[in-house]
């Protein structure tokens, strides 16, 4: 198989014309000359996103393109913080079969809405069948119940076909995030392509956290409300088990006051494993989840600490890359939460990811959310890291 | 020591970590376990459509059990038909074409049991199906589901992995499995049940039966999930097509078909339904026959189709059989109606002769039909009301209500309401509406109510008015002037002016009641002349007349208004042709709105005008604040009061309650007077109202009830005095008291009698509280009776009947002194004695003065009374002598129907 030509380029410049323009002017100077298959913007909402779509687009033509607002972002080692930054990814043609689609207003139903993304996705690759294949989504995770998305997904796809992406951010202001398709800036959306591919392409995902203490089990929910565990008010059991202990701990900088990220909770997956889901008490001191736990699922509650966490960068790049040699691109999505943890050392994992992938290029941003579906239907994850080698 | 030896504690220590880790790992098992069971009831137990409960079900087992691929399938036709899955492709061609029927799915259909197969056990060629060849499953599971030996569908998952499904799992499968074929077919039943309902009422709207067939083939492929249907009917062993979805083909003649060759005639004919396979006529699949059974064979066959060989579901089948009745219903209805249309015209004759008066109205509220009988009673011609509004009949005060209950007859079903008749005057009307939902239209069924309404008027207007002038009474005064009272927002100030007509006892001896009547009347005219429109002008009874003044400036005010009145009055009048002068004397209180109480303003503007009158008359006296509170006479008087008991000045008397057929005494009223040392005897009118004020009444009521049964134990030692009972009045604040049941109680058995013998009589103006149930029925129980005194005085009487356990009414005595030729009273009287006997109460007529009275009384039905004709209130030992001597017998031939 054809090594993928690969480009990457970013820009810190806060005009977001001249920013679009550097990055893509570098990333299109990858490519050494190959034909552009597909473009991936991951930005700051601090731009004018049109804007910014028009000055990348101006450098990479009528590529396909799609993108996401982000709260930072990765590229090749480098380490960009929430705030004014795009990173954009050109991948050559001709490798892998790429086929974009979009849809908006994801909240009402994001289950059709998932289903609606990849038939259209799926139909626009044309009908003739690639042996394998996986699909790439970027969606605005505050829009509802993002594995809704993913089982409407499935629904298209089947279970042969992997997931990966992130659901985009905005710098931690909580003002909303947005989604990138071509020239289109989308509100309330999700994007997704179709990688048609010539031989089997795999999804990893790993998050680093310990479980301790019992498990128990989710008695009552409420959308992102969980109202009892065990039976007793959920309240009651966080601050005794999540916050207790952490009352001066130091909030990262733009992180809410309550988001006590060290501790979470770990949804027990059926092979024992914990899914990670990230819980905070909000302001009428209720807690909640940032994606719903399903009623009656059991929970441990887990933690980390920074060196756990960027261990597992680097066993998700050795996973990734474990059955390729020909690797040019890793897509990584890393949760916010884990560079929240990461405090002072947030540049950390950038480099470190860079150093685990070699010659592997590595691109990717700081997620609301992440998908990684491989087993089964369920596949959204938080406090976690994911990746798809190219 | 070793260095490589670690101490036996580090070494426990590290056993019990381990043991710490492994107990926490069975634990974080038995919860998932848990945790899966209980997500998946509880997916099987929220609302959705069969389809969407098979959906999440789907999800639900993909999500716990991590299983890439969850299916469930039916077996059709040896092969197995895909009926909901998650992780298969929505294009895949199993979900049309099915997977064959192989490997350990047929394994698990055959034996009836759960097959989990992992890793090389599973084989590729026979238990993957081809849709899963790309995913490459390493591990499966089958789990049949379905009537023991008879095993037809399978729930089936796969991994990619080969983690397997151990057997523990299977159990646990098995059930959800069957939960959720359960599951299913009740939504799918209670979907088919929704449906058929809908479909019943579209049916029966459909009233020719042309179209009630068309609409049948129309329904039934929704009913039972088929293409096409068709409908034929059955007629002496031929049939007939007579509805179809889709053309025959190819066309033919479908009009005279030997009934035993329609497809499932052997089934259909005994009433069962038919599924089958067919070829002919553009039908290549399964055939479904129901039979519409009229009067034991079929009257019509009703065939749905599938295009493919898919047999229809048990629950299907079903549901067409009811919808077949449901056709063989509609059928009778239209033959009804077609018989209906036949038979309007006699249907009219009825209509015609009876003498309600019934129209029919149309959804813009227009008559559509009006009965002749409208032109008898309403003189309005049946053909002028066709086409006319019937709101715009109606008064336009009561316009509002008959167009809100034509809007909604369902939550109006009656209304009332004035009505223009054709003679240009207005009648009381109360309709009934009925809707008819087939054509939107309202029945009207109504009737003149005039006499009712008059008569309703009337005691509204006795309540509140005195008869003999129309003026204003006593209660209507009160709530006017507390109403008055109550309007803070108003800047103004209420007056209140007390006036008393001098020397009017005089000209009562002297000309007779009926010139003393006459003067009343006069004076109120009179005095109607000096009062402004938003003024109330009352009379209090005897000379008294009271003018509430509902906004003034000032006291000045209402002395030149009192002036007024003393000049109005001052003219002489003119009774029985002589030259009559008299004189007034005013008293006038101003009160403050949100401030004055109306019983205080009352009370001071009477003490005003006895400080006019003792000024020498036809004079005009104010009080203000503070002479109010000189009104030393009136507060002498209470202060008295107080100590009327204690200084034994209160006396009972009594006055006998007779039979009125034969004059026999059956009882006494017990009537409480004060002989005041200075005032003489002083009249209960007088001080009970004082009394109640100042809460004296409970001992003055409870002093009386002691001494009246007292009294009674010692007229029933007496030879035949042993059924003589008591009646003892009972004042509202007495039984405001917290523990008046009680207290009553206590007074009543001190003194021996028995409790049954008493009869506590509760004045119906009284306001008697809505909580006095407990007071009631604790004495109920103990066997004491109550009644009602003065019962037609105020309009709201028979809710009192509601509260009190009332056996006895007593009528008042105003409603007996018109008897027996005012006819007002004498209807009211009779509807009293109506009201009683529908109630089974007893009736005691009060202030009985003639023995025309007492006859008429007999003739209306009244048993019981008392009155000056037999006996006037006395004291004790006249009443013991009177017992002794018994009234005289009534005179013969008065008493003509006292039977």
């Amino acid at each position: 198989m054809r090594k993928l030509p690969v480009g990457s380029g970013t820009s810190s410049l806060d005009d977001a014309t001249a920013a679009g323009t550097a990055a893509a002017h570098t990333a299109m100077a990858g490519l050494n000359g190959a034909d552009p298959g597909l473009v991936i913007v991951y930005a700051s909402i601090r731009y004018d996103l049109t804007e910014l779509l028009a000055a990348v687009r101006a450098v990479t033509g009528d590529t396909p393109l799609v993108g996401a607002t982000t709260a930072g972002q990765f590229s090749d080692g480098e380490f960009l913080p929430p705030g004014t930054s795009v990173s954009v990814l050109v991948l050559g043609a001709g490798v892998y079969r790429f086929a974009t689609a979009s849809v908006g207003g994801i909240s009402a139903d994001t289950m059709t809405a998932g289903h609606d993304l990849a038939r259209q996705a799926v139909d626009a690759a044309g009908p003739e069948p690639t042996p394998h294949g996986a699909v790439l989504v970027l969606a605005d995770g505050m829009a509802g119940d993002m594995q809704g998305l993913l089982t409407g997904i499935y629904r298209v796809t089947g279970a042969a076909v992997p997931v990966v992406g992130g659901a985009a951010g905005d710098d931690r202001t909580f003002s909303g995030s947005f989604v990138l398709h071509d020239d289109k800036v989308i509100a309330d959306g999700a994007v997704a392509v179709w990688i048609g591919s010539d031989r089997p392409l795999h999804v990893v995902s790993g998050h680093g956290w310990q479980a301790h203490g019992l498990p128990m089990l989710v008695t009552r929910v409420e959308g992102q409300v969980v109202h009892e565990i065990d039976g007793r008010p959920a309240a009651e059991l966080y601050n005794e088990a999540i916050r207790s202990g952490y009352a001066e701990r130091k909030v990262p900088e733009g992180a809410r006051g309550d988001w006590f990220t060290k501790h979470s909770f770990g949804l027990i997956e059926p092979d024992g494993t914990q899914l990670i889901r990230g819980g905070f008490l909000d302001d009428e001191g209720q807690v909640r989840t940032f994606t719903p736990l399903p009623e009656y699922c059991a929970v441990q509650i887990v933690s980390a600490n920074p060196d756990d966490l960027l261990d597992i960068s680097e066993q998700v790049v050795a996973d990734a890359l474990s059955d390729l040699d020909d690797a040019a691109v890793m897509l990584t999505f890393s949760c916010i939460a884990r560079m929240d943890m990461f405090t002072e050392r947030e540049d950390e994992e950038a480099v470190k990811l860079q150093k685990a992938a070699g010659p592997v290029s590595t691109f990717g941003f700081y997620t609301y959310g992440e998908f990684a579906r491989t087993t089964g239907v369920a596949g959204y994850h938080n406090a976690t890291i994911t990746a798809l080698a190219l | 020591m070793s260095g490589t030896t670690r101490p036996a504690s580090a070494e426990s220590a590290d056993r019990l970590k381990e043991q710490l880790t492994a107990a926490v790992a069975a634990a974080g098992d038995a919860y998932r376990h848990t945790s899966r069971l209980i997500r998946v009831l509880t997916v099987l137990g929220q609302p959705s459509s069969p389809t969407e409960l098979v959906e999440q079900t789907l999800v639900v087992l993909s999500q716990v059990y991590a299983a890439d691929v969850t299916a469930t399938a039916r077996l059709v036709a040896g092969r197995l038909q895909l009926t909901g899955a998650c992780g298969i492709p929505e294009d895949d061609p199993a979900y049309t074409e099915g997977w064959p029927l192989a490997g350990a799915a047929e394994a698990a259909v055959t034996t009836g049991r759960a097959v989990a197969r992992t890793g090389a056990a599973l084989d590729p060629a026979t238990d993957v199906p081809p849709s899963l060849t790309g995913l490459a499953p390493r591990s499966a599971v089958w789990v049949p589901v379905g009537e023991p030996g008879a095993m037809d569908e399978l729930l089936i998952m796969f991994r990619a992995d080969d983690a397997g499904f151990p057997p523990t799992d299977l159990p646990v499968l098995g059930s959800v499995a069957s939960r959720l074929r359960l599951a299913v077919e009740a939504r799918r039943r209670s979907a088919s049940a929704e449906t058929l309902a809908a479909f019943g009422h579209r049916l029966t709207s459909r009233l020719d039966l042309t179209s009630l067939l068309d609409e049948a083939a129309r329904l039934l492929p929704m009913l039972v999930d088929a293409e096409d249907a068709g409908v034929m009917t059955v007629r002496d062993g031929t049939a007939s097509l007579c509805a179809v979805t889709r053309p025959v083909d190819p066309p033919g003649d479908f009009t005279a078909v030997p009934a035993e060759k329609m497809w499932g005639w052997a089934s259909l004919v005994s009433g069962e339904p038919y599924a089958g396979v067919h070829q002919e006529f553009g039908v290549h699949g399964s055939v479904l026959g129901v039979p519409v059974m009229r009067d034991g064979s079929p009257a019509a066959v009703l065939y749905a189709f599938r295009r493919d060989r898919t047999p229809f579901r048990r629950d299907a089948i079903e549901s067409a059989k009811i919808f077949g009745n449901y056709v063989g219903a509609a059928m009778t209805n239209a033959e009804l109606y077609l018989a209906l249309g036949e038979s309007e015209n006699s249907l009219r004759l009825i209509t015609d002769a009876i003498s309600d008066l019934i129209a029919v109205v149309d959804d813009t509220g227009r008559f559509v039909y009006a009965s002749p009988s409208h032109e008898r009673e309403l003189a309005l011609p049946p053909g002028r009301l066709l086409g006319t509004a019937v709101a715009g009949l109606a008064h336009p005060d009561d316009r509002p209500a008959v167009v809100a209950a034509l809007a909604d007859p369902a939550h109006a079903p009656k209304v009332e309401y004035r009505l223009r008749t054709g003679r240009d005057t207005w009648v009381w009307v109360e309709s009934a509406l009925r809707p008819m939902p087939a054509d939107d239209t309202v029945v009207l069924s109504s009737r003149v109510i005039d006499e009712r309404r008059r008569l309703e008027d009337e005691l509204r207007q006795r309540a509140t008015h005195d008869p003999l002038t129309g003026l204003a009474n006593r209660a209507l005064t009160a709530d006017r002037l507390d109403g008055a009272l109550t309007r803070a927002s108003a800047g103004d100030h209420v007056g209140l002016l007390f006036c008393d007509l001098d020397k009017f006892k005089e000209v009562n001896d002297r000309l007779g009641h009926e010139a003393g009547d006459e003067l009343l009347v006069q004076a109120a005219d009179r005095l109607r002349g000096c009062v402004r429109r938003e003024d109330l002008l009352a009379r209090f009874g005897g000379d008294e007349f009271v003018i509430l003044l509902d906004g003034i400036t000032d006291l000045t005010d209402v002395l030149e208004i009192g002036d007024r009145v003393v000049r109005a009055l001052e003219t002489p009048f003119s009774l029985l042709g002589e030259r009559v002068e008299i004189s007034v004397s005013v008293g006038g209180v101003l009160g403050v709105r949100g401030q004055a109480n109306a019983t205080t303003m009352l009370r001071d503007a009477d003490a005003a005008m006895y400080a006019a009158k003792n000024a020498g008359r036809g004079r005009v006296e104010v009080f203000d604040d503070d002479a109010s509170h000189r009104s030393l006479d009136r507060l002498e008087l209470r202060s008295d009061l107080n100590q009327a008991v204690a200084r034994g000045e209160l006396i009972v008397h009594y006055q006998p309650i007779v039979e009125l057929s034969t004059n026999r005494i059956t009882g006494f009223e017990a009537l409480c007077r004060w002989q005041h040392p200075r005032r003489g005897l002083i009249q209960p009118d007088d001080f009970i109202p004082l009394a109640e004020e100042t809460g004296a009444i409970i001992g003055i009521g409870e002093w009386v009830l002691r001494e009246a049964c007292r009294q009674l134990v010692e007229w029933q030692r007496m030879p035949g005095g042993q059924q003589l009972r008591i009646s003892v009045n009972l004042s509202a604040v007495q039984l405001q008291q917290p523990d008046a049941a009680n207290r009553t109680l206590d007074a009543i058995t001190a003194t021996g009698v028995r409790p049954s013998d008493v009869w506590l009589e509760i004045t119906e103006h009284s306001s008697i509280r809505a909580d006095v149930t407990e007071f009631a029925t604790t004495l109920r129980d103990a066997g004491v009776h109550f009644a009602l005194d003065d019962f037609g005085i105020s309009y709201s009487s028979l809710s009192h009947l509601k509260r009190l356990p009332v056996e006895i009414l007593k009528i008042d005595r105003s409603f007996v002194a018109g008897l027996p030729a005012t006819d007002t009273d004498r209807g009211i009287v009779r509807a009293v004695l109506a009201i009683a006997d529908s109630l089974g109460l007893a009736v005691v007529a009060e202030g009985i003065e003639t023995a025309e009275q007492c006859a008429d009384l007999l003739t209306l039905n009244c048993r019981q009374g008392q009155g000056f004709l037999f006996a006037q209130p006395m004291p004790p030992d006249e009443a013991t002598a009177l017992l002794v001597t018994g009234l005289p017998a009534p005179v013969a031939g008065v008493f003509v129907s006292a039977a």
